[in-house]
């Protein structure tokens, strides 16, 4: 008999807030994470607008030199593991830690205040925090670092599950955290044109869908879950089940997203052909929904290939309104987001998108969360350079 | 059966990247890390039919000797008593290297030019670390014919190392530990 897999318990910090309950809280109000930049000065850049990652409603302090993701990674580690009985009743050789990240801190102050500097100096590596992390924690089996830029923790999550599915033995931590809140890394999102050059109110700079989207808004955070199947998982820590994954590359152009969205839509149908359903069994699609001009394009394009004329009928959303743009951790934070809506059944507006682009053709939820009986979501995340990948969720009653 | 193929470049020794480009512009997008992947991948892949739904792997050790402009953002991001300025690196220092370089910062990049060129669409992932961690990935797959997997090391002299190969699942060495680099060139 073929194991059921689930996501047990949550580790998060986010723009919007950190531990399950105020991240649950923020979602579910529709709170705004998008400000002006503050992590460091940025007053003089073009661009200043950034979702920082938040705790009891404060941006989370760090010095230049910190690596900011990997202070998310250790705190959302700590809000989950400790207590976490599915998690501490497996053996330490059971135990894999498989995390999406993002590129190397740099302290760029440092280093340029440095006389004679050298640079490898200067660079933090999510590597070592992964092994601190499994240290601490009694990961005694494999860990890897999944950088496949914005997809890197969906990817994470989705061979966890895979993993779990072929030994029910296994717990795995899974998720990511990223942070490009420094200075060398925003200039870089800047030189490729992506951010968002909203002018009006910060906190509406991000808004997927919207027929005025402008660009991301880079964000920061961590998700963190525990990858277990029935054998091992603790009922009360069950968060949804997991049952289809899908990943994919659009051998496209590096610039851009295959506009017609022809892998995003095999690596969805991959994720429902793998949970063993139909495209009609899909309730809602939590959509990537960066707030480009040329993603949601893409993303519509691929919504037709999954669901031909049921395209425009089966809502979507996009948590980048609420939270920005997390790059390697942006798997991770959504899925969670994903199954809150299983647990709570609704799907969640897009909070900044107050005029949908009509020519989606999407049926963008929009003001209030919308109340509908869900038993799958299906989660959907591309990167730049043109990697996808996907998972199907199931609730679980 | 397995098999693989490896390759390395010295500091300053060119990299044939060109000679396996259908649109030669495409090389500003490269860095040597970038281009020794589809080198060692499209000479591994000669001859042969790959499906493209053939998943790939792909892992890649520290950026160990380019440093993609930083000195020169340093310079200009300096001020007069010799520390960091955010004015100046608003005003000077950011605009003082090409957007081209966030081609080169991010990991994903060999790995997806090399799909472009190869037109590749299967499974996939990159992995920070040349350890068997990568393994973890290219185990997982539902895929029953040959994978690719890959590993990228950049020495710190700038030397290139590479290795690329061609693996069915139940050949992968998922209890080896070590370099991925030595685990794959096992099957060259």
């Amino acid at each position: 008999m073929t194991e059921r897999v689930f996501l047990c318990g949550a580790g998060v910090v986010s723009p919007i807030g950190s531990g399950w309950d105020e991240f649950r809280q923020g979602v579910l109000e529709g709170r705004h994470g998008c400000a002006r930049l503050t992590v460091f000065d940025g007053t003089l850049l073009p661009v200043h607008l950034a979702a920082e990652a938040r705790a009891n409603a404060k941006v989370i302090p760090s010095a230049d030199r910190d690596d900011r993701k990997s202070i998310f990674l250790a705190m959302a580690a700590s809000q989950i593991l400790p207590t976490h009985r599915g998690w501490n009743a497996v053996a330490p050789a059971l135990r894999w830690a498989l995390l999406g990240g993002g590129i190397e801190h740099f302290d760029l102050a440092g280093y340029t205040s440095d006389p004679d500097p050298d640079w490898r100096l200067y660079q933090r590596h999510l590597r070592v925090a992964v092994e601190e992390l499994c240290s601490t924690y009694g990961v005694g089996g494999m860990r890897s670092v999944n950088v496949s830029a914005c997809v890197g923790a969906t990817q994470a999550m989705g061979v966890a599950f895979r993993h779990v599915r072929a030994n029910p033995d296994l717990a795995i931590l899974a998720g990511g955290t990223d942070s490009m809140l420094s200075p060398l890394h925003y200039m870089g999102f800047h030189h490729l044109g992506a951010l968002s050059e909203w002018n009006g109110d910060p906190a509406l700079a991000c808004r997927p869908f919207d027929a005025d989207r402008c660009g991301i808004v880079l964000g920061e955070g961590a998700g963190l879950t525990v990858v277990q199947s029935d054998r091992t998982a603790h009922p009360s820590e069950i968060l949804a089940e997991i049952v289809g994954y899908g990943t994919t590359l659009d051998a496209h152009m590096v610039t851009d997203p295959d506009p017609e969205g022809t892998q995003l839509a095999r690596c969805a149908l991959d994720a429902i052909a793998d949970a063993k359903i139909r495209p009609e069994d899909v309730d809602c699609v939590h959509l990537h929904g960066t707030g480009t001009p040329k993603n949601e394009p893409a993303e519509a394009a691929a919504m037709r290939r999954i669901f031909g004329s049921r395209a425009s009928e089966v809502p979507v959303f996009s948590l980048k309104g609420q939270v920005g743009h997390l790059v390697g951790a942006c798997g991770a934070v959504e899925t969670l987001a994903a199954a809150l809506c299983l647990r709570e059944q609704v799907v969640l507006p897009t909070v900044n998108c107050m005029r949908v682009d009509q020519s989606l053709g999407l049926r963008v939820v929009q003001g209030e969360p919308l109340a509908m009986p869900l038993r799958h979501i299906l989660k959907l995340n591309a990167a730049f350079g043109g990697q996808n990948a996907a998972l199907v969720l199931r609730r679980v009653p | 059966m397995a098999t693989a193929r490896r390759e390395s470049w010295g500091s300053t020794e060119p990299i044939a990247l060109k000679e396996y480009l259908r649109l030669k512009k495409w090389a500003k997008y490269y860095d040597r890390r970038s281009a020794g992947a589809l080198v060692v991948l499209a000479r591994l892949l000669a001859g042969r039919q790959i499906d493209p739904r053939t998943p790939i792997h792909w892992a890649l050790g520290d950026l160990e000797f380019q440093d993609y402009g930083l000195e020169t953002i340093r310079e200009k991001s300096r001020d007069e008593a010799g520390t960091w300025s955010s004015e100046r690196f608003a005003r000077e220092g950011m605009h003082s290297v090409s957007p081209l370089t966030q081609f080169k910062v991010l990991y994903n990049m060999p790995l997806c030019l090399a799909a472009m060129e190869l037109d590749l669409v299967g499974e996939n992932s990159v992995t920070h670390g040349l350890d068997e961690g990568m393994l973890v990935s290219a185990v997982a797959t539902a895929w029953e014919g040959d994978m690719i997997l890959g590993a990228t090391r950049c020495r710190a002299d700038g030397g290139i190392d590479c290795v690329a190969a061609l693996a069915r699942r139940d050949e992968i060495p998922l209890d080896r530990r070590g370099d991925i680099l030595e685990i794959l060139g096992e099957w060259t």
